[in-house]
């Protein structure tokens, strides 16, 4: 796998991050990069070469959020933990194409600010327990030869024994791990696909070889790992696909390493269909019946999705991934279709994921 | 150019009115006629003084009128300006003129053979500074890429601008197999996007040329029927839908059979929740000044006794819940 950041020919900082632990670590790993300060209310200094920009932002927004779900679907109540925006690997059907305005790849250096936010929210409530991540607006891992920024969080969360922390990623990097003190608190997530997705539509993504063997690593080090199969998506040999990849994850990780895995079938806004339908490559899993949902974004047919879901799920279950499916931005009429149960007879999906993710509680 | 103008007097008949560049020229009307015949020319035309008999380079009613009523032709020679300079002094003689898609079109094609991408992009934005906004020389530089045959569509109103993006897609023998569809039918901008993306996603799916799918799906048959234009245009767009949607336009026919008699009997509509997404149904009726409420009340009651309202139920469990997805699907690698 090539690495993601080998693109990067610019750095765009804004002239109060510039002496930050983050730009220090981007200097020195990116020696041949050219850069550009920015300064208060000055205009960003490049423009028309969005791929090859990394630009480091003093981030004045809030940096703890609730994960963008909609009312109309289950959410599973994740917090999101906003380190960046965008992504350096380029899978096809990625909703960040559509999601942001631009494609710039952020990364939020004012860390010092992001630790006062979050000492305030999780320390400020000791009672309360925090599932946070960092994988919903960027890929978790991708940048982290770069930044360092996942050890640093987890360095700083180390004091906070009531929040555990997801990292999301596609890739294998692991540095992260020798800055862990406490493995129970540390979830290490993979998304995962069927074989010819991973090699069709995530370029620049780890095989998925790769990333169960990475996954593997972290189990036998003692941390619970958490898969996604999001997006499902559908496709003339499907079947035979995630059969592949459910088979897989056998060959690599024991239930018990697996604290919870989401199922989510490709959603997105229409204007991301629009820009894929127009790209000159044909994408099969775009031709299927997609509708509008609840919450205005294209799903597959209800009757479809379920189907696919349901065949998923139970190729989990004969291989004894069972109590750790759920289903990502459903509704309970899907729940019951595909799990037989709904959100509601656990307690709730995020209080249901808490539990998942804090066994012996807080 | 200004210091070698001259104002002079020609026969119109020996100008020449051929150029190219007079790409919006037109007959004049009978209005226009009578205020020549009644007032006389009083503006001059233009012309270029090249090699040869004198050409127009705006002007092309008063020249035609003045050859009509046998005048002669008060023109202007402004030099001989190059192809683009014809072009834009005969734009800018017709500046008052409200243009529409097929005029841009009609300029765009002129342009495009004697400017580069970034000049023809120029000039369709002032063109069109009024007309259509921002998209609009994006729209235009996209339709000049179809053969020009197309444009006489474009022209009559058979089809709007924006589906040139659909259009520029297809190879020669679907664009073939496709003209005939709008060669005498008039389609809405909404119908004529709708059908032409549902058939190229139809066509995708089924790995086959949109030609073997028209005929495959059976559009020709309905486009040779004796159906009115509208309705030919409604049951080929509901067609085309039905192809590319053919699992949700099943459960629709099937939803609304199953609810017809119910609702046909009394004031409630019953509807499912938009593409079946949740098991909730909408029930809908209205009632006027002086309606009678209870009646509406009675109705509703009727439903229910009568397990209306369980029958949908039943039916959502049976054909929503993915089981009868994978029955066919056993079926089909039985």
């Amino acid at each position: 796998m090539e690495h993601p950041t080998r693109h990067i020919r610019h750095v765009v900082a804004d002239e109060e991050v510039l002496d930050t632990p983050v730009a220090t670590r981007v200097r020195a790993g990116l020696p041949e990069a050219e850069w550009h300060v920015r300064g208060p209310g000055q205009p960003f200094p490049l423009s028309g070469q969005d791929q090859n920009v990394l630009y480091l932002k003093r981030y004045l927004g809030r940096f703890l959020r609730f994960c963008p779900g909609t009312s109309k679907y289950r959410c599973c109540g994740y917090r999101i933990v906003h380190i960046g925006e965008n992504c350096p690997l380029s899978c096809t059907y990625c909703i960040l194409r559509a999601y942001f305005q631009d494609n710039v790849l952020k990364v939020w250096a004012n860390q010092e600010d992001l630790w006062q936010e979050l000492d305030r929210e999780i320390g400020g409530r000791p009672d309360r327990l925090f599932r946070v991540g960092t994988g919903e607006f960027t890929d978790s891992l991708a940048l982290e030869p770069l930044t360092g920024y996942s050890r640093d969080l987890i360095a700083f969360l180390t004091n906070y024994d009531n929040c555990c922390l997801e990292l999301k990623t596609k890739t294998t990097d692991l540095s992260w791990m020798t800055e862990v003190r406490f493995p129970e608190r540390v979830l290490p997530a993979w998304s995962l696909n069927a074989p010819e997705v991973v090699a069709r539509e995530e370029k620049g993504a780890a095989g998925l070889q790769e990333r169960l063997a990475a996954a593997r690593e972290c189990a036998e080090s003692g941390f619970r790992v958490c898969l996604h199969f999001d997006p499902v998506l559908c496709y003339p040999g499907w079947e035979e696909g995630y059969d592949t990849a459910v088979d897989m994850i056998r060959d690599y990780l024991r239930p018990r390493d697996i604290a919870y895995l989401s199922l989510g079938s490709f959603r997105c806004m229409p204007e991301l269909a629009r820009q894929l339908t127009s790209c000159e490559q044909r994408r099969d899993f775009l031709q299927q019946e997609f509708v509008t949902g609840l919450d205005g974004k294209l799903r597959l047919l209800r009757p479809l999705r379920t189907r696919q879901l349901r065949r998923i799920a139970e190729r989990l279950r004969s291989r004894g991934i069972r109590e750790q499916i759920y289903l990502c931005m459903e509704s309970d009429e899907v729940w019951r279709d595909v799990l037989g149960y709904t959100p509601k007879d656990l307690g709730g999906l995020a209080h249901h994921l808490l539990r998942r993710a804090f066994p012996h509680g807080g | 150019m200004a210091a070698s103008q001259r104002l002079f007097t020609i026969s119109p008949f020996a100008v020449d009115s051929s150029g190219d560049w007079l790409f919006w020229a037109e007959a004049p009307e009978e209005e226009f006629l009578q205020s020549i015949r009644e007032l006389g020319q009083l503006e001059p035309v233009l012309v270029s003084e090249d090699e040869g008999p004198p050409a127009l380079l705006a002007g092309y009613k008063r020249l035609l009128a003045c050859r009509e009523l046998g005048l002669d032709l008060l023109a202007l020679a402004p030099g001989s300006p190059d192809p683009v300079a014809r072009g834009r002094i005969y734009a800018e003689s017709n500046r008052q003129r409200q243009l529409d898609a097929a005029d841009l079109v009609r300029a765009g094609r002129y342009f495009a053979r004697h400017l580069d991408a970034q000049g023809l992009d120029s000039v369709l934005s002032e063109l069109s500074a009024t007309e259509g906004g921002k998209r609009m020389p994006d729209l235009v530089r996209t339709w000049l890429r179809l053969d020009p045959q197309w444009d006489e569509l474009l022209r009559a109103g058979h089809l709007p601008l924006q589906a040139a993006q659909a259009l520029t897609r297809l190879n020669n023998e679907d664009a073939k197999a496709l003209w005939p569809f709008f060669q005498n039918l008039r389609w809405s901008r909404n119908n004529a996007l709708h059908f032409l993306g549902w058939l190229e996603e139809a066509a995708s799916r089924e790995r086959s040329s949109l030609a073997e799918l028209l005929s495959s799906a059976g559009l020709d048959q309905i486009l040779e029927s004796d159906l009115s234009p509208k309705d030919r245009i409604r049951r080929l767009a509901q067609l085309a839908r039905e192809t590319r949607y053919p699992r949700l336009t099943e459960l629709e026919a099937e939803f609304s059979a199953m609810v017809r008699d119910a609702s046909r009997a009394g004031p409630w509509r019953i509807a499912p929740e938009a593409a079946f997404e949740s098991d909730r149904i909408h029930l809908s009726t209205s009632i006027g000044p002086g309606q009678d409420l209870e009646h509406a009340a009675r109705e509703l009651e009727r439903l229910h006794r009568e397990g209306i309202l369980e029958r949908i139920r039943q039916w959502q469990r049976n054909r929503l819940g993915g089981a009868a997805e994978e029955e066919s699907h056993d079926k089909d690698t039985e």
